[in-house]
């Protein structure tokens, strides 16, 4: 195994396995950058370039590009608010505020740093992992899905602003809107009037990118000025990279619980990167000792999201390697290169190729570690964009989000739904209703139905009752609605005595 | 219009999209409608005791908070938003003066409408251009530049490398056919 893992090493470092690997990295940058885009197309794009390379070569140009595309879209996502790739979405919610703040270099930071120790403990899980992972697959069903995306939502209260009650409007109308389209038990057309484009459902990037991005540009237009309403120096100050730094070392117990949760979520076939964040980010709340401060420019909030993105994909990979199964989109496209290169995965992966998987390991490693030092380096200069004023920012960011918005399936009635969620997002900011509850419902409202009617058909009504996993994720469920409620009674009646 | 009616309308239109969902429902078998359903009439439930708690608790602010109505007093969110505010106020530096809502609104619709004309590239660079000379008040030259390097940047990231081939435009399909 050390031999192997030595020689996976060793295949990195040839000329043409680091051309290519800084050549996906610098591709996957540019396409994280665009709103929308996420790392399926940075790799679906560059994959017919694959064809003719060696297998080193090409996952060295394939895991590259993949992993600049997760810092590109941070740094979307964290100076203006629009998110590159959906699983980016969560990373707004703190990664925003905190540049309003005047605290954008210090949140790229500590996410790039993150995003590092997130790819480094998804690379270790995976090595660890392969033996014992089919047996964890194998126990987990149905059921135990529909629970995890229960939980999911129990993060809503966290995001509401003050009002709960409209945090919950705000979460039924994302799980509403997630139900227009085809239903996927029945094959019925529901809530789409007769409209064609509507039957897949509203693609979500591009609702994201209404939501968030349009909205924030709207925002932006009326309030006037710039995102960065402070100095241009304490902007872009020095001290930001090492406070980043700093952050995502204090918080090591957040980051590697983070990243064990995003490996386990990857290793979940069908279960996306955008949950493994969601999750995350509910995770960092209810082990934080500040969670009101969630979703008000907390760096915690950053740093649990881009753990878990950047270990999901040592997670996807488990699947994907081990049994074939891709565990994502992303494990689809490298699935598909691994047959175009003549390579097939399953459990003999694990015996005659153990270098490839430990190369891939490795190469999750170094191009995390080189697209988080290029994103440090530059970080100083991204954030001094921020203090641009609006009046330069809109008509660029919009005409970006409008061509992104069709590039994605390159149909214009993803533009019309872009501006359309774009004036809902602008409404409700304005009046508090959670843009980001909104986001949770639409993520989880289909995984709900789903395995709900899976779990129905297989187990019967009362499905809870026959698996004692999913009990246990109920009990999980149960005792993460009251411990806020819990602690801040306790905290109330701690005050009181103070006084 | 008082902020509480503006609260009343945003909070009817999303009771009347619940409803609607929950009649509109009725159309399919019980299988498609078995998790949409329960979860429009929750969300109705719930608009309809914010907008009780909104109207006929006027003791209490319009963002009510049910978990502070449980405690009673002030939340600690609250608390913590009010101080991140003030820190931001200290600091603030000579700003933007930003335009109206209606007129926001109007551009991005605008800018939609130019799209579906004329397609995307052409619509772009006249938004850009046009955007740069009357809102930000660049001089022409300037905005011309900088609609031109958008439109460049942008032909070469989509167009060139990700060959997505754009819209063109109901006008340019109309006259050529």
């Amino acid at each position: 195994m050390l031999e192997a893992s030595i020689q996976g090493l060793l295949h990195i470092f040839t000329v043409n396995s680091i051309i290519f690997m800084f050549l996906g990295i610098g591709f996957g940058l540019i396409i994280g950058f665009l709103p929308g885009l996420g790392g399926i197309v940075a790799m679906a794009l560059i994959l017919p370039f694959a064809f003719g390379l060696s297998p080193t070569e090409a996952f060295a140009l394939l895991i590259g590009a993949h992993t600049g595309t997760l810092f590109g879209s941070s740094i979307t996502s964290i100076l203006f608010n629009v998110p590159g790739a959906a699983k980016s979405v969560v990373v707004c919610f703190d990664g925003f505020p905190m540049t309003q703040k005047g605290e954008g270099i210090r949140a790229l930071a500590a996410g790039a740093m993150a995003s590092l120790w997130g790819g480094i403990v998804g690379a270790i899980a995976l090595t660890l992992a392969l033996p014992v992972m089919k047996m964890v697959m194998l126990a987990l069903a149905a059921p135990e899905y529909f629970m995890m995306a229960i939980w999911g939502l129990t993060i809503i209260a966290i995001f509401s602003d003050g009002s709960v009650l409209k945090g919950l409007v705000a979460a039924g109308f994302g799980l509403a809107v997630s139900f227009i389209g085809m239903d996927p038990v029945t094959g019925t057309s529901r809530y789409t009037f007769g409209i064609s484009e509507m039957i897949d459902g509203f693609d979500f990037p591009v609702a994201i990118m209404g939501l968030f991005a349009v909205s924030q540009m709207i925002k932006l237009y009326v309030k006037g000025g710039s995102i960065v309403e402070r100095d241009i120096d304490l902007a872009g100050s020095k001290t930001g990279i090492m406070d980043g730094i700093k952050d995502s070392i204090r918080h090591w117990r957040l980051v590697i619980s983070s990243s064990l949760l995003g490996v386990f979520i990857g290793a979940l076939p069908g279960v996306g990167a955008s949950i493994g964040s969601v999750a995350a980010y509910g995770h960092a709340v209810q082990t934080s000792k500040h969670p009101e401060r969630f979703g008000k420019g907390t760096v915690e909030g950053v740093i649990a999201p881009e753990a878990t993105n950047a270990a999901v994909e040592g997670g996807h990979l488990i699947p994907t390697l081990a049994f074939g199964i891709p565990g994502s989109e992303v494990a689809v496209i490298l699935l598909a290169a691994f047959v175009m290169l003549g390579i097939q995965p399953g459990p003999e992966m694990l015996t005659t190729n153990l270098d490839l998987v430990f190369n891939l390991v490795w190469l999750i490693v170094i191009t995390n570690i080189f697209s988080t030092t290029f994103g440090i380096l530059i970080s100083r200069r991204l954030v001094r964009m921020t203090t641009l004023p609006g009046n330069i920012l809109v008509p660029i960011i919009l005409a970006v989000c409008f061509a992104g918005a069709y590039a994605i399936n390159g149909n214009i009635f993803d533009v019309v739904v872009c501006v359309f969620f774009g004036f809902i997002g602008y409404y409700m900011d304005k009046y508090h209703y959670s843009r980001a509850d909104m986001i949770i419902g639409m993520v989880l409202g289909l995984m709900i139905e789903r395995y709900m009617h899976i779990s129905f058909t297989l187990y019967g009504q009362d499905f809870l009752l026959q698996r004692p996993i999913s009990l246990g994720l109920l009990a999980l469920v149960l005792l993460s609605l009251i411990y806020p409620f819990v602690r801040k009674t306790l905290k109330a009646r701690k005050q009181a005595k103070g006084v | 219009m008082s902020k509480r009616a503006q609260e009343n309308i945003i909070a009817f239109i999303f009771l009347f999209f619940f409803i609607a969902m929950i009649v509109i429902s009725f159309d399919y078998s019980p299988k498609a409608r078995m998790v949409p359903v329960p979860i429009a009439v929750v969300s109705a439930v719930v608009m309809l005791l914010q907008i009780y708690l909104m109207n006929f608790r006027k003791d209490i602010e319009l963002n009510v908070d049910a978990a502070e109505l449980l405690t009673g007093g002030r939340s600690a969110d609250s608390i913590v938003e009010g101080k991140v505010h003030d820190e931001v106020e200290e600091v603030k530096v000579k700003k933007i003066e930003g335009g109206k809502e209606h007129v926001g609104l109007l551009i991005v619709l605008t800018y939609l409408v130019m799209t579906l004309l004329i397609g995307i590239m052409p619509a772009m660079f006249l938004f850009v251009f046009g955007f740069f000379v009357w809102i930000s008040k660049t001089h022409w030259i300037k905005a011309l530049l900088i609609a031109f390097v958008t439109e460049i940047s942008v032909y070469i990231l989509f167009i060139f490398v990700l060959e997505v081939q754009f819209y063109e435009g109901w006008l340019v399909k109309l006259i050529l056919g």
